[in-house]
């Protein structure tokens, strides 16, 4: 399986795109933060960007995307909805593709979610009941979304808020991760593991994270998002709002994620009140530490097996 | 026929020496080829119209289950620097009319 | 379309009614999780709400924060994006602002003449900055071009406008309230807003630029932005404003950037 994701930067047209190493820690790329990383250059695995913020048709955004070429970029999309009850918008499919031939990323990758109902955007990662009809739907649209790029599409678990009630939906409810096992089987997509996300969702909804973790299939992911989260204590609820330090929960079950499987790109998210760049390279060093130590780990950990 | 011929060429002298008062006026223009090398030093960062954060849905921005946005500005009157300018009747500062 | 994946879209629909009543039930979610929609009704009014507050900084600091949430909530409760592309978010602003303050006079709640109508501009020019900072790439016209034309070719030429360039006629002198805004502690206090301004917006490269234009300098421009040839624009010109110098008129429209350069192809 691992071996089939590593030919999965491979286009269907036979053209070799370019992969982000396994070892790489990025950061989320923000406007303030560009003068200082064109003048000094630092040491990072790549770059990451939100595919919608860079669909203008010039200037800067483009510019910017052109002067920091030297390091590998992910595109990452926020507003595709996958998980729509429709197929996908054509205009936006088409304006994605377009970025993505302008600035050949090494990654791309969207949500388990939908944003869009009728003609109008909401701006936010919506929760989907995750129904067999919504398999299908997901299915359908991730195989468009991969034909029209010509290239594997990583998909992204959102963060959970909620409780179905699949009474009152009246269908049947599917596991996240069986879900998403059977999405990766139908349309070959690889997965962006938010552990983030699993850690607030775990909170909220009551899951386990660390069963999350081994319940999906390891040789599928194709990067890693941290990120800071909040508490909300009307509802006592965690909430997923890129706007802090990574905790140190989220960074033990990182750790623990990585000595299992192995390094995987780690991109270090901060999309609110962001923070110095220094900031961010210190959080991006502390996840390369760490796939560092897994290395070793993961090494001994095999050892370990085979001496059995 | 040599009236016009003259009139357009009285016209081709006057737009002439327009456009040499024009070419010697205009500062010249920060004309920076947009996809060539050496972005990076006269790549200016302005950040204005960026809508930067903007497009980051999933990411709370006040990050809280809590949802009390106050709608219908005509309930309300401008107090920002509206209030500083002078108006033919007094200051522009606005106070709710009761009643 | 199958029972399953209409039952979804109905779904769809309900959860994005729900967004916008508070306290609703939601089929479909479990009882005690129902309050919990209120997370993704923050989300989307708070980051639309920030979107716009982004793309109209100095309106919002005219207005002043408390009104401008107020407003920017009550527009994208009647105008939500169509595009997930939050730079185009928001272009009807003005128009909104227009009927707020139109109400606010109407409802003698304030007098017309202290609410800052002049706000209803400053939006426009906001929106055209933000239009033309995303703008098509094209290389800007350099004046020098031109000093090896011919009489003949002079009088023939015709420009093309540059993909970032916008015109806008106004009717207050909402450039300086925009420059006096780009310092701290912004006042408005001894401006006389009352004054007619038009404004080229232009970004020859990267930085938007706003240069206010006389008169005769924006009919100048707006015959050329047209398609009338140099020699035509000219006379035009002489007939209606002969005691303007047109070498004056045409200096700092050549180095504005709102013409691509002569050999760029259109």
């Amino acid at each position: 399986m691992r071996d089939q994701l590593q030919t999965a930067g491979r286009s269907t047209s036979g053209r070799v795109q370019p992969a982000l190493p396994d070892m790489a820690a990025g950061i989320s790329l923000k406007a303030q933060h560009v003068r200082e990383l064109m003048s000094s250059r630092p040491a990072l695995g790549f770059l990451e960007i939100h595919a919608e913020n860079y669909m203008g048709a010039g200037g800067s955004p483009h510019a910017r995307l052109d002067a920091l070429q030297g390091y590998p970029l992910s595109i990452h999309g926020v507003g595709l909805s996958l998980a729509s009850d429709r197929p996908l918008d054509r205009a936006h499919l088409a304006r994605l593709k377009t970025l993505c031939e302008r600035h050949t990323p090494a990654s791309v990758s969207e949500h388990l979610a939908w944003a869009g109902h009728s003609g109008h955007f909401y701006n936010d990662l919506l929760p989907v009941p995750l129904t067999k009809a919504m398999l299908a739907r997901v299915a359908d649209n991730l195989a468009q979304l991969q034909d029209t790029l010509g290239r594997q599409v990583l998909i992204e678990n959102p963060a959970h808020y909620l409780r179905f009630d699949a009474h009152e939906l009246g269908a049947e409810l599917i596991p996240e991760t069986l879900f998403l096992n059977e999405l990766i089987e139908r349309s070959g997509c690889g997965l962006l593991v938010d552990v983030n996300n699993v850690f607030v969702s775990a909170h909220n909804i009551g899951i386990d994270p660390a069963a999350w973790l081994e319940a999906i299939p390891a040789s599928a992911v194709g990067e890693i998002h941290l990120a800071g989260h909040i508490a909300d204590e009307r509802e006592s609820l965690l909430i997923d709002n890129h706007g802090a330090p990574v905790s140190d929960d989220v960074w033990a079950l990182y750790a623990d994620f990585i000595n299992r499987i192995g390094s995987r790109p780690t991109l270090i998210e901060w999309d609110t009140q962001v923070p110095a760049l220094e900031v961010l390279l210190g959080q991006a060093s502390r996840a390369e530490a760490l796939m560092q130590e897994s290395r070793v780990h993961t090494a001994s950990h095999l050892k370990a097996e085979s001496a059995r | 026929m040599s009236t016009k011929s003259n009139k357009s060429a009285k016209t081709a002298f006057a737009l002439m020496s327009a456009l040499g008062t024009a070419v010697a006026l205009s500062t010249a223009v920060v004309s920076i080829p947009a996809h060539a090398a050496g972005m990076e030093k006269c790549y200016g960062v302005s950040l204005a119209g960026e809508n930067d954060c903007a497009a980051g849905p999933g990411t709370s921005c006040a990050g809280t289950s809590t949802s009390d946005y106050q709608g219908n500005a005509w309930k309300l009157v401008p107090e920002g620097t509206c209030a500083s300018i002078e108006t033919p009747n007094g200051h522009g500062s606005l106070e709710v009319i009761e009643g | 379309m199958t029972s399953s994946a209409q039952d979804l879209s109905h779904w769809q629909q309900a959860f994005v009614a729900a967004l916008a009543e508070p306290d609703t039930h939601l089929p479909g979610i479990e009882s005690g999780h129902q309050q919990r929609l209120d997370v993704y009704r923050n989300n989307v009014w708070a980051s639309l709400i920030a979107a716009l507050e982004e793309a109209y900084p100095v309106t919002r600091q005219v207005l002043g924060e408390r009104f401008f949430a107020a407003l920017a909530h009550d527009h994208a409760r009647q105008h939500l994006p169509d595009s997930p592309l939050m730079m185009d978010y928001g272009h009807g602003l003005a128009d909104t602002l227009q009927v707020t303050l139109t109400t606010l006079a109407e409802s003698g709640r304030a007098t017309r003449d202290r609410l800052p109508f002049y706000a209803v501009d400053l939006a426009q020019l906001e929106v055209a900055r933000r239009e033309a900072y995303h703008a098509a790439d094209a290389r800007a016209l350099v004046p020098t071009q031109l000093s090896q034309l011919a009489p003949e070719e002079v009088m023939a030429l015709r420009f093309a406008s540059h993909p970032a360039a916008r015109l806008l006629h106004l009717e207050y002198c909402v450039l300086d309230i925009w420059q006096r805004h780009q310092q701290p502690q912004a006042t408005l206090v001894g401006l006389d807003i009352n004054q007619p301004q038009t404004l080229l917006v232009t970004r020859p490269a990267f930085d938007v630029q706003v240069l206010p234009l006389s008169v005769a300098g924006a009919r100048l421009l707006e015959e050329l932005i047209a398609g009338e040839a140099l020699g035509d624009a000219a006379a035009t010109l002489a007939e209606h404003y002969p005691e303007e110098d047109l070498g004056l008129l045409l200096a700092p429209l050549l180095s504005s950037g709102v013409f691509i350069a002569l050999d760029s192809e259109h």
